[in-house]
Protein backbone atom coordinates (compact mmCIF):
# COMPACT_ATOMS: atom_id res chain seq x y z
CA UNK A 1 0.00 0.00 0.00
CA UNK A 2 1.24 3.23 -0.97
CA UNK A 3 2.22 5.61 1.63
CA UNK A 4 -0.63 8.01 2.06
CA UNK A 5 1.03 10.56 3.65
CA UNK A 6 3.01 12.27 0.63
CA UNK A 7 2.67 15.51 0.36
CA UNK A 8 2.12 15.14 -3.38
CA UNK A 9 -0.79 14.97 -6.20
CA UNK A 10 -1.21 11.35 -7.11
CA UNK A 11 -2.79 11.00 -10.50
CA UNK A 12 -5.19 7.75 -10.57
CA UNK A 13 -2.88 6.09 -13.27
CA UNK A 14 -5.55 4.52 -15.08
CA UNK A 15 -7.16 7.77 -15.27
CA UNK A 16 -4.10 9.62 -17.19
CA UNK A 17 -4.85 10.53 -20.41
CA UNK A 18 -0.90 10.93 -21.27
CA UNK A 19 0.32 8.07 -18.65
CA UNK A 20 4.04 8.42 -19.84
CA UNK A 21 4.14 11.98 -18.39
CA UNK A 22 2.42 10.97 -15.65
CA UNK A 23 4.67 8.53 -14.14
CA UNK A 24 7.59 10.45 -14.81
CA UNK A 25 6.40 13.67 -12.66
CA UNK A 26 3.83 12.15 -10.33
CA UNK A 27 2.93 8.88 -7.99
CA UNK A 28 0.21 7.42 -9.26
CA UNK A 29 -2.54 5.17 -7.17
CA UNK A 30 -4.30 1.82 -8.82
CA UNK A 31 -8.17 1.77 -8.98
CA UNK A 32 -8.08 -1.18 -6.09
CA UNK A 33 -5.31 1.63 -3.89
CA UNK A 34 -7.76 4.21 -4.67
CA UNK A 35 -11.00 2.38 -3.01
CA UNK A 36 -8.94 1.21 0.04
CA UNK A 37 -7.82 4.57 0.63
CA UNK A 38 -11.67 5.21 0.41
CA UNK A 39 -12.16 3.32 3.13
CA UNK A 40 -9.47 4.32 5.29
CA UNK A 41 -10.73 8.10 5.15
CA UNK A 42 -14.22 6.88 5.35
CA UNK A 43 -12.86 5.28 9.01
CA UNK A 44 -11.33 8.44 9.88
CA UNK A 45 -7.98 6.54 9.40
CA UNK A 46 -6.15 8.86 6.24
CA UNK A 47 -7.29 12.04 4.98
CA UNK A 48 -6.63 13.20 1.36
CA UNK A 49 -8.97 15.59 -0.78
CA UNK A 50 -10.25 13.41 -4.24
CA UNK A 51 -10.23 15.97 -6.81
CA UNK A 52 -12.24 15.29 -10.10
CA UNK A 53 -10.28 17.68 -13.08
CA UNK A 54 -13.49 17.10 -15.80
CA UNK A 55 -15.98 19.36 -17.09
CA UNK A 56 -19.28 19.69 -14.56
CA UNK A 57 -21.51 18.60 -16.80
CA UNK A 58 -19.58 14.83 -16.89
CA UNK A 59 -18.46 15.04 -13.35
CA UNK A 60 -22.62 15.56 -12.53
CA UNK A 61 -23.01 12.62 -14.89
CA UNK A 62 -20.93 10.11 -12.98
CA UNK A 63 -18.67 10.92 -10.27
CA UNK A 64 -16.79 8.52 -7.92
CA UNK A 65 -18.42 9.05 -4.55
CA UNK A 66 -16.50 11.54 -2.02
CA UNK A 67 -14.49 13.51 -4.79
CA UNK A 68 -15.09 17.62 -5.40
CA UNK A 69 -15.09 19.09 -8.91
CA UNK A 70 -12.97 21.93 -10.34
CA UNK A 71 -12.81 21.33 -14.03
CA UNK A 72 -8.67 21.39 -15.23
CA UNK A 73 -9.29 24.73 -17.07
CA UNK A 74 -10.52 26.37 -14.10
CA UNK A 75 -7.57 25.28 -11.43
CA UNK A 76 -6.12 28.41 -11.50
CA UNK A 77 -9.06 30.95 -10.60
CA UNK A 78 -10.46 28.41 -8.14
CA UNK A 79 -7.44 26.70 -6.68
CA UNK A 80 -8.89 28.17 -3.11
CA UNK A 81 -10.90 25.45 -3.09
CA UNK A 82 -8.20 22.69 -2.70
CA UNK A 83 -8.30 24.45 0.97
CA UNK A 84 -5.48 26.19 2.84
CA UNK A 85 -2.93 23.22 3.67
CA UNK A 86 -0.83 22.58 0.82
CA UNK A 87 0.33 19.74 2.40
CA UNK A 88 -2.55 17.66 2.34
CA UNK A 89 -2.67 14.80 -0.03
CA UNK A 90 -4.33 15.48 -3.16
CA UNK A 91 -5.41 12.49 -5.58
CA UNK A 92 -6.83 13.74 -8.90
CA UNK A 93 -8.70 11.73 -11.52
CA UNK A 94 -10.48 12.03 -15.29
CA UNK A 95 -12.21 10.34 -17.77
CA UNK A 96 -9.33 6.92 -18.45
CA UNK A 97 -7.73 5.75 -20.85
CA UNK A 98 -8.70 6.16 -24.66
CA UNK B 1 -13.91 6.75 -13.42
CA UNK B 2 -13.55 4.12 -16.81
CA UNK B 3 -11.48 1.81 -14.38
CA UNK B 4 -13.34 2.83 -11.22
CA UNK B 5 -17.00 1.60 -13.05
CA UNK B 6 -15.38 -1.31 -14.87
CA UNK B 7 -14.01 -2.66 -11.38
CA UNK B 8 -17.65 -2.48 -10.04
CA UNK B 9 -17.49 0.51 -7.48
CA UNK B 10 -20.22 2.54 -6.30
CA UNK B 11 -20.90 5.77 -8.74
CA UNK B 12 -22.60 8.76 -7.90
CA UNK B 13 -25.14 10.63 -10.87
CA UNK B 14 -25.67 14.20 -9.21
CA UNK B 15 -27.46 15.11 -12.82
CA UNK B 16 -27.54 11.71 -14.86
CA UNK B 17 -27.99 12.48 -18.62
CA UNK B 18 -30.51 10.89 -20.74
CA UNK B 19 -29.70 7.38 -21.91
CA UNK B 20 -29.37 7.54 -25.31
CA UNK B 21 -26.36 6.30 -27.70
CA UNK B 22 -24.86 8.77 -30.04
CA UNK B 23 -24.15 8.65 -33.59
CA UNK B 24 -20.63 9.16 -34.36
CA UNK B 25 -19.78 10.66 -38.65
CA UNK B 26 -16.54 10.04 -39.64
CA UNK B 27 -13.73 12.27 -41.16
CA UNK B 28 -14.90 10.84 -44.29
CA UNK B 29 -18.35 11.21 -43.63
CA UNK B 30 -18.20 14.53 -41.81
CA UNK B 31 -16.17 15.74 -45.16
CA UNK B 32 -18.44 14.76 -47.84
CA UNK B 33 -21.44 16.16 -45.62
CA UNK B 34 -19.81 19.62 -45.35
CA UNK B 35 -18.72 19.77 -48.51
CA UNK B 36 -22.48 19.39 -49.61
CA UNK B 37 -23.54 22.04 -47.38
CA UNK B 38 -20.77 24.23 -48.67
CA UNK B 39 -22.43 24.14 -51.79
CA UNK B 40 -25.77 25.98 -50.62
CA UNK B 41 -23.34 28.17 -48.89
CA UNK B 42 -23.91 26.17 -46.05
CA UNK B 43 -27.46 28.00 -45.64
CA UNK B 44 -30.75 26.14 -45.59
CA UNK B 45 -33.93 28.09 -47.23
CA UNK B 46 -35.27 29.72 -43.69
CA UNK B 47 -31.37 30.79 -43.30
CA UNK B 48 -30.48 28.53 -40.46
CA UNK B 49 -27.07 26.75 -40.68
CA UNK B 50 -27.28 23.43 -42.52
CA UNK B 51 -24.64 22.20 -40.67
CA UNK B 52 -22.82 23.62 -37.24
CA UNK B 53 -19.61 22.46 -35.81
CA UNK B 54 -19.45 22.57 -31.59
CA UNK B 55 -15.96 22.82 -31.06
CA UNK B 56 -15.80 21.96 -27.35
CA UNK B 57 -11.71 22.01 -27.59
CA UNK B 58 -10.66 25.40 -26.52
CA UNK B 59 -9.56 26.14 -23.18
CA UNK B 60 -7.80 29.29 -22.08
CA UNK B 61 -4.77 29.47 -24.43
CA UNK B 62 -1.79 30.95 -22.47
CA UNK B 63 -0.39 34.21 -24.18
CA UNK B 64 2.18 32.82 -27.04
CA UNK B 65 0.69 29.32 -26.78
CA UNK B 66 -0.19 27.09 -30.11
CA UNK B 67 -3.45 28.18 -31.76
CA UNK B 68 -5.13 24.68 -32.38
CA UNK B 69 -5.79 23.51 -35.95
CA UNK B 70 -9.63 23.98 -36.38
CA UNK B 71 -11.72 22.53 -39.55
CA UNK B 72 -11.68 24.63 -42.55
CA UNK B 73 -15.06 25.32 -43.56
CA UNK B 74 -17.54 27.96 -43.77
CA UNK B 75 -20.18 26.26 -42.61
CA UNK B 76 -20.46 28.15 -38.28
CA UNK B 77 -18.58 26.64 -35.65
CA UNK B 78 -19.30 27.13 -32.33
CA UNK B 79 -16.32 27.31 -29.90
CA UNK B 80 -17.27 26.89 -26.29
CA UNK B 81 -16.44 24.46 -23.28
CA UNK B 82 -18.31 21.48 -23.17
CA UNK B 83 -19.85 23.11 -19.60
CA UNK B 84 -21.06 26.53 -21.45
CA UNK B 85 -23.83 24.24 -22.81
CA UNK B 86 -25.42 24.90 -19.54
CA UNK B 87 -26.10 28.66 -20.61
CA UNK B 88 -29.68 29.12 -22.86
CA UNK B 89 -27.62 31.75 -24.62
CA UNK B 90 -25.07 29.29 -25.67
CA UNK B 91 -27.08 26.39 -26.77
CA UNK B 92 -29.83 29.42 -28.59
CA UNK B 93 -26.30 29.51 -31.19
CA UNK B 94 -27.13 25.67 -32.23
CA UNK B 95 -29.83 24.70 -34.98
CA UNK B 96 -32.12 21.87 -33.74
CA UNK B 97 -33.40 21.29 -37.28
CA UNK B 98 -30.24 20.71 -38.91
CA UNK B 99 -26.63 18.64 -38.02
CA UNK B 100 -24.79 19.99 -35.10
CA UNK B 101 -21.46 18.04 -35.05
CA UNK B 102 -19.09 17.83 -31.63
CA UNK B 103 -15.94 18.40 -32.37
CA UNK B 104 -13.34 16.92 -29.52
CA UNK B 105 -9.28 16.08 -29.45
CA UNK B 106 -10.57 12.58 -29.76
CA UNK B 107 -13.83 11.79 -29.39
CA UNK B 108 -13.68 11.33 -26.11
CA UNK B 109 -16.33 13.88 -24.67
CA UNK B 110 -18.47 14.28 -27.71
CA UNK B 111 -20.95 11.55 -25.92
CA UNK B 112 -21.57 13.69 -23.32
CA UNK B 113 -21.94 17.05 -25.23
CA UNK B 114 -24.44 15.01 -27.51
CA UNK B 115 -26.79 13.52 -24.26
CA UNK B 116 -26.51 16.80 -22.19
CA UNK B 117 -28.17 18.80 -25.14
CA UNK B 118 -30.85 16.12 -26.06
CA UNK B 119 -31.86 16.92 -22.60
CA UNK B 120 -33.29 20.28 -24.79
CA UNK B 121 -34.53 18.68 -27.46
CA UNK B 122 -31.38 18.64 -29.63
CA UNK B 123 -31.69 15.53 -31.42
CA UNK B 124 -29.56 16.31 -34.56
CA UNK B 125 -25.85 16.15 -32.40
CA UNK B 126 -23.48 13.75 -33.31
CA UNK B 127 -20.20 13.07 -32.40
CA UNK B 128 -16.52 12.95 -35.22
CA UNK B 129 -15.21 9.70 -34.80
CA UNK B 130 -11.59 10.04 -33.42
CA UNK B 131 -12.07 13.47 -33.18
CA UNK B 132 -9.66 16.61 -34.46
CA UNK B 133 -7.07 14.28 -34.70
CA UNK B 134 -9.03 12.03 -36.89
CA UNK B 135 -9.46 15.02 -38.81
CA UNK B 136 -6.16 16.19 -39.44
CA UNK B 137 -5.15 12.57 -39.64
CA UNK B 138 -7.24 12.20 -43.18
CA UNK B 139 -5.26 15.47 -44.47
CA UNK B 140 -8.72 17.08 -44.36
CA UNK B 141 -8.91 21.07 -44.57
CA UNK B 142 -7.72 22.80 -41.22
CA UNK B 143 -6.61 26.01 -40.57
CA UNK B 144 -4.99 28.03 -37.02
CA UNK B 145 -7.64 29.45 -34.84
CA UNK B 146 -7.14 33.21 -35.39
CA UNK B 147 -6.26 35.34 -32.06
CA UNK B 148 -9.40 36.52 -30.88
CA UNK B 149 -11.59 33.89 -32.64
Amino acid sequence: MKSVLAPVVLWLVLLQTSPGEAFVRFDVVSTQELYELMEQRRSGHTDFLLLNTLDEIIYKSSSIPGSINIPWSEIDTRYIELGEDKERLIITYCIGHR
Amino acid sequence: MKDWRASGFKIEQLEPLPEYKTTFWSAEELKARLDEAEQNGCKAGDGSSLLTLLDLRISRIPEGGDRPLVIDTICPTVTVMLDDLQKSMVRQLLTKHYPVVVVTETGNRDDYASRYLRRFGYENVYGLRFGMRGWIKANYPSRSLARGE
